[in-house]
């Protein structure tokens, strides 16, 4: 059986840890969009050795479970003087990860900026800098967009793994209910419905920019 | 008066062209005619500090001009056989962009030169139309157009008319015809 009473007296805590949670996304996606943008431009140069140490950074970070990043930034860091509060350890770690899927994203959507544009600004008397603002990036970020809005959902989802460090995240509030009433039912279904709420607004957000900047093309 | 001297490029052991030279006078209009694959639009690759080459000299006007220099001085301009219009924009933000960021000019001032050129060139009615929206002949002229917003002093042009029907190629003639009456350069 729900019990609307238990998630009517939750709902405060709960949303307490959602604005947590929506936080470490934010904090997140910042990193990840940063990073991730610098080392899908990094990747572009004809540096073997920067390509073969981005290509290793990604592959860790891919290849490696995002619980045992964030273990090791809040556990391991410590042990060489690096402490780091458990918000910012999960912020970062998820961060970090996310990097490594942003840039093969962007890296893709560079791809799919037609050289022959490039070419034209160059001729065009623009500067390199002036390509990649006005050209080349407008047009890698739209073709990328769609898969950043499933990197940017699957961050808010990823959020909940901070509650392995004690982040009183969404997760970790509802964990922390779930124990003192022995009603897992109810508070999942409360917390499902929460995370439902936040990628459907953000999904939603993110379509009507898109819809915007297509129609402004 | 261009006049490019001892020319040459190659590219890996195969030689594209060798000890080239030719000078061209303002007003006049070269064409350089040839097989496929000879190097025509190697030629103009290179001219416009698209690709490098490995020996040759290149007078303007009296002057000896580098060739890295010549897109950022807008000495000469290049329309591209496919055009290569920025897709992400439309008509008249190709031209205000290449204005402002190419040419320092402020928008209303890049965008009133835009509107000049496009009512020059027949698009003032396609002047907020998306590139994937306009034909082939449109595209050309648009490309013609955002290469002399810059006011080049040398304008090449990569086979013109080859992405053209026969109806629009004696139109796109007639353009180049009006580039040398103002005493440009057409290669």
């Amino acid at each position: 059986m729900i019990d609307f009473n238990l998630i009517w007296h939750s709902l405060p805590t709960l949303l307490m840890g959602a604005g947590i949670s929506l936080q470490i996304t934010f904090v997140a996606a910042t990193i990840g969009l940063i990073l991730g943008s610098i080392f899908a431009l990094a990747e572009t140069v004809k540096s073997h050795y920067i390509r073969a140490l981005i290509g290793s950074y990604v592959m860790l970070f891919r290849g490696t479970p995002m619980l045992v990043q964030i273990l090791f930034v809040y556990y391991v860091l410590p042990q060489f003087g690096i402490l780091i509060a458990p918000f910012w350890a999960a912020s970062i770690a998820i961060g970090l990860n996310s990097s490594a899927y942003i840039s093969q994203t962007i890296r893709s959507g560079l791809n799919a900026v037609p050289q022959g544009e490039i070419e034209a600004a160059h001729t065009l008397g623009f500067t390199r800098l002036k390509t990649m603002r006005y050209i080349v990036f407008p047009q890698a970020f739209r073709a990328s967009l769609p898969t950043l809005t499933n990197e940017l959902i699957t961050l808010i989802k990823d959020s909940s793994l901070a509650s392995i460090i004690g982040v009183m995240e969404l997760s970790k509030e509802a964990s922390i209910i779930r124990s003192r009433t022995y009603d897992a039912f109810s508070i999942l279904l409360a917390v499902s419905i929460i995370y439902l709420i936040l990628t459907g607004t953000l999904a939603f957000c993110i379509k009507k920019y898109e819809k915007r900047v297509k129609s402004h093309v | 008066m261009f006049k490019v001297s001892h020319l040459s490029k190659k590219i890996g052991s195969k030689t594209i062209f060798k000890d080239l030279n030719f000078e061209i006078d303002h007003g006049k209009i070269a064409i350089f005619l040839g097989g496929s694959g000879v190097g025509k639009s190697t030629l103009l690759r290179v001219l416009n500090n698209l690709e490098g080459y490995n020996s040759g000299s290149f007078i303007l006007d009296g002057f000896e001009i580098n060739l890295a220099s010549v897109n950022r001085n807008h000495l000469i301009g290049m329309v591209f056989q496919h055009f290569n219009l920025f897709e992400h924009l439309n008509a008249e933000e190709n031209i205000i962009l290449t204005l402002t960021q190419s040419k320092g000019m402020d928008k209303k001032e890049a965008k009133l030169a835009a509107h000049a050129l496009l009512e020059r060139y027949g698009l003032q009615d396609k002047a907020t139309a998306r590139i994937q929206n306009l034909s082939g002949g449109q595209k050309q002229r648009l490309a013609i157009a955002r290469t002399l917003a810059l006011n080049p002093k040398i304008v090449c042009l990569d086979e013109p008319t080859s992405a053209l029907d026969p109806r629009l190629t004696s139109q796109v003639a007639q353009f180049i015809t009006e580039l040398a009456a103002e005493n440009k350069i057409s290669c």
